[in-house]
Order: structure tokens, then sequence, then C-alpha cells
């Protein structure tokens, strides 16, 4: 409004000067002349003011906005607040403008290195492969170690996988995971690399997961590859290892088991030797089960178990199992029972390895219930299944250990250094080979029962 | 007219708040580090100080603990007021023990929060006085 009052006062005046001019002398002869003097005189100060006012400053802002623009918006010095005061104010918001957008873009660009740079540092440091790619496999970011491993061209520029990648046994896997729509992709990889002298194979475990790229709208792959060589070397080793050493336990464990046998039949026994030899050959044969798990477990593992099917009948296998363990039931003070199911439970399975898998879960049981407590096995059939349970009320497993307990050396933090921890995971492993399931059902403090079926005949058996 | 110091490498932070500052009516001197800072704080003594903390030569964290010294020596020191405007987390308990207790701490705020805010803020710690 007052902008605009005053642009009409000035040209109002610049209009009206020669008027009132000629009105005042309009008696003498000279008023034509006067007039258009005054005309001549108020537009030029009109004009002056106009410009001064509104014209100048509005110049001088254009030429400031686009250097500024051009000079990466950097602005060399603020403008002077002149004109009119509408227009200086306007000089004003201009200047805070454009000081605060360079100030702001001066801080994002700063903000977006930094974050770059200890990005960069973490995964250059990190002794993992890392590679982010699109749905499409081209790279968008990667650590160096990532493009040594996958044996990418330096001179590479637009980097997709698998395409790119110069490591043929990575290729297949890498394709594969860009073909897949699981969220987490696992593989391994052997790599048969030069070394000095005679070629040395290297094991790769490849981890991938899917990331949303906010960018696309479309999901990434983050690849994780890691060198698993000594891991495996370890592994091994400690295969080997055990192997060595049940293989040694097992010779003096038969000659205990087989001289206690024969004092038994040779020798009149008291009442006292008696339950000592029992004691001594009740023992062995646990041990010679441990042995057995051990030897089970890596057989498993290693995919060259054979099952030795026979037939079967349930409750003569939860028989011969609660025998067994009954008298360390009664030393615990806890109440072992198998209650038998009702008629014969026929079916074909490998005995000495379900014997194993049984007498684990019930040797589980026992060791983690408290005195005066209950341990039951059970079994029974139906819609072409054997279904075998142990239950005890020992102190439960936490419902987030569900899973993990049947993974080998998974032990509960508490229950370190009690066995192997290989138990649980042989049971897996064989009841699965013989094309059966094994669950959980535990409520910390209630007690623990494991479930597990196996069908009546094997498809292929 | 009160005297305001602000502490910041980067050159286009420094301009913005010097204009804000001049415009609300404050005399301004600008600090391009701690370093720089602390021979202004000595020889201008303002009032108040905007105060950024990573910076090189000498940090906002090390200006602080300069600053502190000398204000053990020098009482005159005792009644400069300052805030931190940082981009860093400054919830961190390294950074927070060192400017909280240090003689004229006010407060931090989060980079880049509008110069209005720290506006506001000078003109509500220089009226108390």
């Amino acid at each position: 409004m007052k902008l605009n009052f005053r642009l009409s006062l000035t040209i109002t005046a610049a209009a009206a000067a020669p008027l009132a001019v000629f009105a005042l002398w309009s008696s003498s002869g000279g008023a034509g002349y006067a007039a258009a003097a005054a005309a001549v005189l108020a537009s030029f100060f009109s004009v002056r003011a106009v410009l001064r006012g509104m014209g100048r400053p509005l110049e001088n802002m254009s030429e400031t906005v686009k250097s500024f623009r051009t000079s990466d918006y950097k602005l060399a010095s603020p403008l002077p607040k002149t004109g009119w005061p509408e227009t200086a104010e306007l000089i004003s918001s201009l200047n805070r403008l454009m000081l605060e957008l360079s100030a702001y873009r001066a801080f994002h660009l700063n903000q977006v290195v930094e974050e770059r740079a200890k990005a960069q540092a973490l995964i250059e440091t990190i002794s993992d492969a890392i590679l982010l790619v699109d749905d499409r496999g081209r790279l968008i970011h990667s650590n160096k170690l990532a493009l040594k491993v996958l044996k990418v061209p330096e001179e590479e520029q637009d980097i997709s996988l698998p395409a790119s990648v110069g490591e043929e046994p990575f290729r297949p896997v890498l394709a594969a995971l860009m073909d897949s729509s699981d969220n987490y992709v696992k593989a391994e990889v052997a790599v048969l690399g030069s070394g000095q002298g005679s070629p040395v194979e290297r094991d790769y475990r490849v981890m991938s997961r899917q990331f949303q790229m906010a960018a696309f709208k479309r999901p990434g792959r983050v690849i994780v590859i890691r060198d698993v060589t000594v891991e495996k070397e370890i592994e091994s080793a400690r295969e080997t290892f055990f192997h060595m050493i049940t293989h040694d336990m097992r010779a003096p464990l038969t000659s205990i088991q087989g001289y206690a046998q024969l004092l038994e039949k040779d020798l009149p026994l008291s009442a006292r030797s008696g339950k000592c030899l029992h004691a001594i050959m009740n023992s062995s044969v646990r041990l010679n089960g441990m042995i057995e798990d051990i030897l089970n477990t890596i057989k498993l593992e290693k995919g060259d178990m054979k099952l030795s099917t026979e037939e079967l009948d349930a409750n003569a296998l939860c028989g011969r199992v609660f025998e067994l363990y009954e008298p360390l039931a009664a030393r615990k003070n806890i109440a072992l029972s198998a209650p038998a199911a009702p008629g014969p439970l026929p079916f074909k399975g490998d005995g000495r390895l379900l014997e194993r898998v049984i007498s684990n879960l019930v040797g589980n049981s026992l060791k983690f219930t408290p005195s005066g407590g209950r341990v039951i096995l059970s079994c029974g059939g139906g819609a072409g299944t054997v279904v075998f349970s142990v239950s005890d009320t020992g102190p439960g497993i936490p419902p987030d250990r569900h899973k993990e307990v049947f993974d080998k050396y998974s032990q509960l933090e508490e229950h370190k250094y009690m066995g192997f921890g290989l138990g649980l995971a042989m049971c897996k492993m064989a009841v699965e080979l013989h094309g059966g399931d094994i669950s959980l059902e535990s409520q910390e403090g209630k007690g623990s029962k494991f479930t597990f079926t196996i069908p009546e005949a094997r498809k292929d058996a | 007219m009160p005297k305001v110091l602000i502490v910041d490498d980067e050159t286009a932070i420094l301009e913005l708040f010097r204009y804000v500052f001049e415009d609300a009516g404050y005399a301004v001197a600008l600090a391009k580090n701690g370093k720089e800072a602390m021979a202004s704080v000595v020889s201008d003594k303002p009032d108040f100080i905007v105060l950024d903390v990573a910076m090189p030569v000498m940090s906002g964290k090390e200006f602080a603990i300069e600053l502190k010294r000398r204000a053990a020596a020098d009482p005159g020191l005792r009644g400069v007021r300052f805030v931190v405007m940082t981009g860093e987390n400054f919830m961190d308990a390294g950074l927070n023990t060192v400017f909280s207790s240090t003689p004229g701490f006010v407060c931090y705020f989060p980079k880049m929060i509008p110069p209005e805010k720290v506006l506001e803020k000078a003109g509500e710690v220089l009226g108390q006085r």
C-alpha cells in the first residue's frame, strides 16, 4: 500500500506539476514555457525518485542473485539496504535467503561427505568383502577387498554382478543370489587360488540380505563375502581329533565291557560285588553311547551315515532305554517312567541310532531335572507315524533358544561344561534322516517336552 | 552495543550469523577455530559466543577447556556466556561433561537450527544481566 501510494504520488506529481504552473501563471503570456519547464523538472525528479527507490536496487538484486547462482551459491557480500523502506526490506530478506541457502548447503554437503567418509572407513577396515548392489546386480558401493576377492577388473567402469566377476566359482552363486527373492541367502564357494608354488583352496561364505533403496524404490542387496578357510580347517581338525580319540577309546572300552560280562558269568558274586559289576557294565554302556554319538554326529554331518533299517517296535525300544537309565534316575531321586502304549507299534528304522536319540533325550532330562522331579518317556502311533516324547519337570528352556538348542555346540550359558553339546544336534539329524521331525515345547520353570516322529515305513526303505 | 563472537569453520555459516546478529543490533566478531576465538575473547571481551565443536586447529571442546583454565586465573573471563551449536551428538558424555562444567555455558543447539533461535537465546541471556 505504502509503495503504491508513493508511486502514484510521484506519477501524479509529475503529471500535475505543469497544470499547477499553468494555472498560477495563466495571466501572463509565458505560462506555456513555464509549464513545459515544470513538466520536465517534475518528471526528472520523479524518475530519479523511482530509480533510487526501486529501479536501481531491483537491478542490483537481479545481478546479485544471478552471480550468486553462477558462483556456486556463494554470496560475496550482502546487498546494501537502499531505496524505499519496502525495497530495503526486500533486500534484507533476499540477503537472508541467500546467506541461509549457502550456509545450509555448506553444512549439508559437509555432513554428507563426513558420513560417507565414516561409512567408507568402516567398510574398508573390516576383514569381510562387502558389496551393495541394486536389484539388477549393478554395483552401488563396495570395499576394495570385495573387488579383489571377486577379481573384478580395476579398469571396469560399470560393474554388475555376476557379469563383471572374474573369479569363476563366484559367478553361479551370485547369479542364483540375484535371482532369489528370499530376504536372506547364504552360500559357500570354494576357490582354487594360486598360492606360491602349489595351488591353495580358499573357502568363502557368501551371505546376502535385501535392503530397500529409497532412491530407486526397489529392493537392493547387501552382500558379505567372508573368508572361512581357517574356520573350515579348524572344524575339520576338530572332527579328525574326535574321530581319533573316539576310535582309540573304543578298544579299551570294549575290553572293559567284555571282561565284565565274563566275570558276571564265571564268578560267584555276592550281592555287593554284583551291584558293583552292574554299575561298571552300565557306565560302560553309557560311555559307549557317548562315543557313538560323536561318531554319528560326524557321519551325519558329512552325509556319510547309512541307516541300517530293520523292523522295530516302539514299545520295545523305549523299554530298552528305560532299563538303561532307570538306575541313574533312582540314584538322582527322579521318577522315570515309560508307560507302554497299548498294542504293538511296529515301524522301520535304524534301531541303534534311534536308541541313541531316545537315550540322549532321556539323559538330558535326567541331567537337568532336579531331585524329586519326574521324567516320562512315552510313545504312540497314528496316521502312519510313530511318535516318541520325553517330558520332564526341569527348569525349561527360554522361548528364544528353542530353535538353537538343536545347533551343534549350542548350550545354555548356565549349562556350560555339561557335556559336548552334540546330543540334540545329533538327534535332529538322525530323526531327519529317518524322514521324521523333532520339536520342543517348553516353558521356563515348567519343564520341557521333546517330541519326535518317525514314519512307519520309509518310502525309500 | 552488546558484542557477539561467532565461531565456526564454515564461512557460509559465519556470514549468515553475522548478518542476523548485525541486523539485530549486535557488534559481531568472527572466528574460524578455537584459537582465533580465544584471541578474540581476550582482545574483544565478547558478551556472547556461538561455538561450533568440530573445527580444525582448535576444536570447540579444546576451546572450552582452555576457557575454563583461563577463567580460573582471570575472573573477567567468567562473564562470557556461550552456546554450543553442533552437528555432533551433544548427548555424548565426553562432550557434555566438558561444556556443562565450563563457566558461562548456556545450552546446546543442534546444527542447523534457524539463527533466530540463537538470537532469541542471546537476547534472553543478555537481558537477564
